[in-house]
């Protein structure tokens, strides 16, 4: 583990592609799951995270990065200047603008959310998805999602019947 | 892991072991030894067992490569016709519940991970470098820069209808009734998640109202056809959802637990319904309590019924004013050991029927001094 700054211990992240990021272990251990190897520890040299390529974890990073302020125990910092509750209302317009990415991409970082085990980033991601189940009508969310329909029409027609009064 | 996996894989490793390896020997000092085999760093023992790093290590090779000749004929093979049979067999009453017919383009969410994924395994480690391919099995490796690309991309999934239960678990929990129901009519995966969470069953109060029932008068009330009520979310309480009745199902309703309604018939039976399942069970009818009497007419149908050998009462004026509460002790989903209860005849009397039974138990018949008691405690008493 490389040691840049006093206090300040770094850790590499490898993503599959081959990218390495170093970052500080405050904003990794915002993973539960790097965490715990860390904790446990297994992260002697680097980390790889076997399934995030590295455009998705730049995106991760820059998230945790982010949020580590306000939830780690460095948040004395920047809760000095801001008062919390400002600080908290400046995060949430800027998690609205993070998530604001194409499909694709909030697919792979609900994923890798869910993989590295961070839990805002796993509530805002599923948030979003839960935002599009329920503002939109069955087909809006199928091709929103670019899910395929995989009933047969009559598996879909009865089931429909069955609840037809949820489809008004 | 269960018992008999546990002891078939020792079994069979004792039976296989030519050079004796892991037989149980006894130390210097005479007592049994054990040997480590899986699940610890290399050193986490050295306090626990006294067995030292060199020898776990040593001990967790000889072990993964005894149960890859022992087991990797069967398990470590590509599967065949029968395992796809067994393993989609085993899905069948999940599939079942999504309350749709199997067809043979449909998989169960894991079998991307049998039919896709060819993970490597490195069987002796780095050391030797050796890795042989298998198409079934994970291996935890540290050696994570040993995979092929193309293996460590197939762990991706690549569509919204692929995203692991968990996720879809976690999503389903904060979505209304009405929402998660669109959410399992989505693709036939997303359905079994909504299966395994139990969809249909709301975490959010429902509120329904048959006042148009009430309101009109008695004759007026169309038998011969379905009733549908009025339910509305607490969440949006403008917006209503007309939910349809079975024909006659329907005369007053008595009480609600466990996402079930107790309903009162047009005979004055007691009935239990899931209004989002359409499931329905029967209670033992009114005429179980020693009081009353049925007169029939005719046609062999119930007419009216008698009180006391005196009062006389149309049934489905009965049904409207007999049964004051009804509670249940548990839901009668999945077999459940429900106990329904009911306050009836000018809250007076204190009934019970256990699941299944069926004869109405009469706790009291001055049941106005328990009510209150009865209500406070819940339900306790057995």
């Amino acid at each position: 583990m490389a040691t840049r700054e006093a206090g300040k211990k770094m850790i590499m992240l490898k993503s599959p592609d081959g990218m390495e990021f170093e970052v500080e272990e405050a904003v990794a251990m915002e993973s539960q799951t790097i965490r715990k190897m860390i904790e446990d520890d297994c992260a002697d040299t680097a980390i790889l995270i076997p399934n995030i390529n590295s455009k998705i974890l730049s995106r991760v990073i820059e998230y945790c990065n982010k949020h580590v302020p306000t939830t780690g125990a460095t948040g004395a910092a920047a809760s000095d200047t801001v008062a919390p509750a400002a600080l908290a209302e400046d995060l949430k317009i800027w998690d609205a603008e993070f998530i604001k990415v194409n499909r694709a991409t909030r697919f792979d970082l609900i994923q890798a959310a869910s993989y590295l085990n961070i839990k805002g980033l796993l509530d805002l991601t599923s948030q979003t998805t839960i935002d599009t189940i329920s503002d939109n009508s069955l087909e809006e969310i199928r091709s929103f999602l670019s899910t395929k329909n995989d009933y047969l029409p009559e598996e879909e027609q009865t089931i429909r019947r069955e609840n037809q009064w949820a489809f008004q | 892991m269960s018992r008999s996996i546990f002891y078939h894989i020792g079994e069979a490793i004792v039976e296989h072991d030519h050079d004796g390896y892991f037989k149980q020997k006894g130390n210097a000092g005479g007592a049994p030894d054990s040997q480590p085999t899986d699940g610890y760093a290399a050193d986490a023992a050295d306090e626990y067992v006294r067995s030292a790093k060199a020898t776990d290590v040593k001990t967790c090779k000889k072990f993964v490569i005894a149960i890859c000749q022992i087991f990797g004929d069967e398990s470590l093979r590509s599967p065949n016709e029968e395992d796809t049979a067994r393993l989609l067999a085993i899905w069948q009453p999940v599939r079942r519940l999504s309350k749709a017919k199997p067809t043979t383009l449909q998989y169960p969410p894991f079998f991307g991970d049998f039919l896709c994924v060819r993970v490597p395994i490195s069987v002796t480690g780095r050391s030797t470098g050796g890795t042989h391919e298998y198409s079934i099995g994970f291996v935890h490796s540290s050696v994570g820069d040993e995979l092929p690309q193309d293996a460590i991309c197939s762990y991706a999934r690549s569509s919204w209808s692929d995203l692991p239960t968990d996720l879809l678990l976690r999503i389903l929990q904060r979505l209304q009734l009405q929402e998660s129901l669109a959410f399992a009519l989505v693709c036939t995966s997303w359905s079994w998640a909504a299966a395994a969470a139990g969809v249909p069953c709301s975490c959010r109060p429902w509120l329904m109202s048959w006042t148009h029932l009430v309101e009109e008068s008695q004759p007026k009330i169309n038998w011969s056809s379905t009733v549908t009520c009025k339910f509305r979310h607490l969440v949006d309480v403008n917006k209503s959802y007309d939910v349809d009745f079975p024909k006659g199902c329907f005369v007053a309703c008595a009480g609600a637990s466990h996402g079930w309604l107790v309903l009162v018939n047009e005979l004055s039976n007691l009935l239990l319904f899931n209004p989002f399942t359409s499931d329905m069970v029967s209670l033992p009818p009114i005429t179980d309590f020693s009081f009353v009497e049925a007169i029939y007419d005719n046609q062999g149908h119930i007419e009216v019924y008698r009180f006391f050998n005196d009062g006389f009462y149309d049934a489905k004026y009965l049904a409207t004013w007999f049964f004051q509460k009804a509670v249940l002790s548990c839901t009668p989903s999945k077999g459940g050991n429900y106990i329904v209860m009911i306050i009836h005849y000018d809250s007076n009397w204190l009934s019970f029927v256990r699941a299944g039974e069926g004869k109405w138990q009469v706790v009291s018949p001055l049941a106005r001094r328990v009510q209150n008691q009865y209500v406070a405690s819940g339900l306790n008493f057995s």
